[in-house]
């Protein structure tokens, strides 16, 4: 019974060791002096929390990091290249969305992220919240099934292969114009034809945006109106939910 | 894909090649299995576990997760070769160029005018020619694109009368399917009490009831501008034409097979009634 009882305990010693490293090397960042107060509170806290066996299977792992952290916690990417959101190349991103005459970049190939899309999504939702309505599970809807339908078409038309996450990833920065379109109708009043046609010429800035990048990737040319109407009929059922 | 095969339906008892097992994995085993010494670092056991420290401590656990994972594997290889297989079945339909199309929506809405029905065939006797070589072939690009703008039409027609909710999206979509599933089957009927020895695959019929969506835009855009009377008479004109279309269709698929003229005949009538029953079923039906 002791034995265990020092087996026990000799284990929280090594935990508790760890951690001792990790603060003495966060103190030595932050230029305190490492003194035995965090530490005695470090192991009553590791007393306290490993009362069975099964609270020590999550800290398993954490073990590792803890101690693979500490020795390069210096060497660690800040988060938002981490998490590769990049914001120089979303703005490059937008601003080809808007500017659909220019040619388009190799941006859109190589470097494919959802960061934008999901601020162009939420964006849309809160636009619509402005006039009463709670849609963002039919965008999530629509974003889902509209675009796992272009993926599944697009592979099968043309000889080369996309993969869903450009093509989320194009179909949601193509969304803008829509986005556009639904910050409009908050502030201006319009009679119905107008609110049409303007719909109609957002919906049709979407889909030519988007068809350029697609045929760029797919280097199809000669499918363009092939692959230009699944992309339409995308941003139209959007339109639709924005307008109505 | 792993290259080994170990057979779709039995199991083998030697891992595949590429086993999702980390080869350290027996070692890992046999020092869990001993008291963990206090010395040695934890980290090396624990990184290499798929589950936590207590499942790790029988060997039957060991015996069932390996089988477990034998299972996965030629399940995986199942599904992936059959996978193949209907992604090549598929890509038969979607292989079409801007002509085939164009041409195609020309028939559907001016069938009367057309002379030359029959699909064409290879040297091969079963193979046909895809839908870019041969005008005559069906293809799933056009019904499933006019299926979405029926939708959308739709919801415009609510829209525009001020009657819209998202909802109506996947109402549509939901009765849209179902009623072209209950047509498939209703096919498959008359063509089996015509002779039983008729097989058509199932994708060319869900082609052929899927050309009855661009018919019905028509008489839809119709109905969302003008009255309803007009409307109506537009949906009985269109619905003739596309039963017109259906009849030449299906007559040339039918000749290929020994059938009696008179049944054939009242077969062929079976497919006109219902193309125009499911256009007064799928139209407007709150105009």
């Amino acid at each position: 019974m002791s034995e265990q009882t020092n087996e026990l305990i000799f284990d929280f010693n090594e935990q508790s060791q760890s951690e001792q490293t990790i603060n003495q090397e966060t103190d030595l960042n932050n230029n305190n002096n490492g003194n035995s107060q965090p530490n005695q509170t470090d192991f009553y806290q590791s007393v306290y929390t490993t009362d069975s066996i099964y609270s020590e299977m999550p800290r398993s792992p954490s073990f590792n990091q803890i101690s693979s952290m500490g020795n390069n916690f210096e060497n660690e990417p800040p988060l938002l290249e981490e998490l590769e959101i990049n914001f120089d190349h979303i703005k490059s991103k937008m601003l080809s969305v808007l500017n659909p005459f220019k040619p388009v970049d190799t941006i859109f190939i190589n470097d494919s992220d959802l960061a934008g899309p999901l601020i162009f999504c939420l964006l849309l939702g809160f636009f619509l919240l402005f006039r009463g309505k709670i849609n963002f599970g039919y965008i999530y809807g629509l974003c889902v099934t509209g675009c796992s339908l272009i993926y599944f078409v697009l592979n099968l038309m043309s000889q080369s292969n996309i993969d869903l996450y450009k093509t989320v990833s194009v179909s949601g920065y193509c969304l803008l114009p829509i986005v556009f379109l639904s910050f409009i109708k908050i502030f201006f009043f319009f009679i119905p034809a107008v609110l049409y046609c303007f719909a109609i010429i957002c919906v049709i800035w979407a889909t030519y945006s988007a068809t350029n990048i697609f045929v760029k990737i797919l280097q199809s040319n000669q499918q363009k109106f092939l692959i230009a109407y699944p992309v339409f009929l995308f941003y139209a059922c959007f339109a639709v939910l924005t307008i109505f | 894909m792993s290259t080994s095969i170990t057979g779709i339906y039995g199991f083998s008892n030697n891992t595949p090649n590429n086993s999702m097992v980390s080869p350290n994995f027996e070692k890992q085993q046999e020092k869990v299995l001993n008291h963990p010494q206090p010395n040695e670092p934890k980290k090396n056991t624990f990184n290499q576990q798929p589950f936590g420290d207590t499942f790790s401590k029988s060997p039957l656990t060991m015996i069932g997760l390996k089988y477990g994972e034998n299972v996965w594997e030629t399940g995986k290889q199942f599904v992936d070769s059959h996978f193949d297989k209907s992604e090549n079945m598929l890509k038969k339909y979607f292989d079409l160029d801007s002509n085939y199309v164009i041409s195609k929506l020309k028939r559907i809405f001016f069938p009367w005018k057309i002379q030359n029905w029959k699909r064409a065939t290879t040297g091969n006797k079963n193979e046909k020619f895809s839908p870019r070589n041969d005008i005559n072939s069906p293809d799933l690009y056009i019904p499933l694109m006019s299926f979405v703008t029926y939708i959308i039409i739709i919801s415009l027609f609510y829209g525009i009368r001020s009657r819209f909710t998202p909802e109506l999206f996947s109402r549509l979509t939901i009765s849209g399917l179902v009623t072209t599933g209950f047509e498939i089957l209703i096919y498959k009927f008359l063509l089996y009490l015509l002779n039983s020895n008729i097989h058509i695959p199932l994708l060319d019929f869900l082609a052929y009831s899927g050309y009855k969506f661009v018919a019905i835009i028509l008489p839809t855009i119709v109905g969302i501008f003008f009255s309803a009377k007009l409307y109506l008479i537009i949906l009985f004109i269109t619905s003739i034409s596309l039963g017109y279309f259906m009849i030449q269709t299906f007559r040339s698929i039918v000749d290929e097979y020994q059938v009696k003229i008179r049944n054939k005949n009242y077969i062929l009538l079976g497919i006109f009634l219902l193309q125009i029953l499911s256009f007064f079923f799928m139209g407007l039906t709150n105009i």
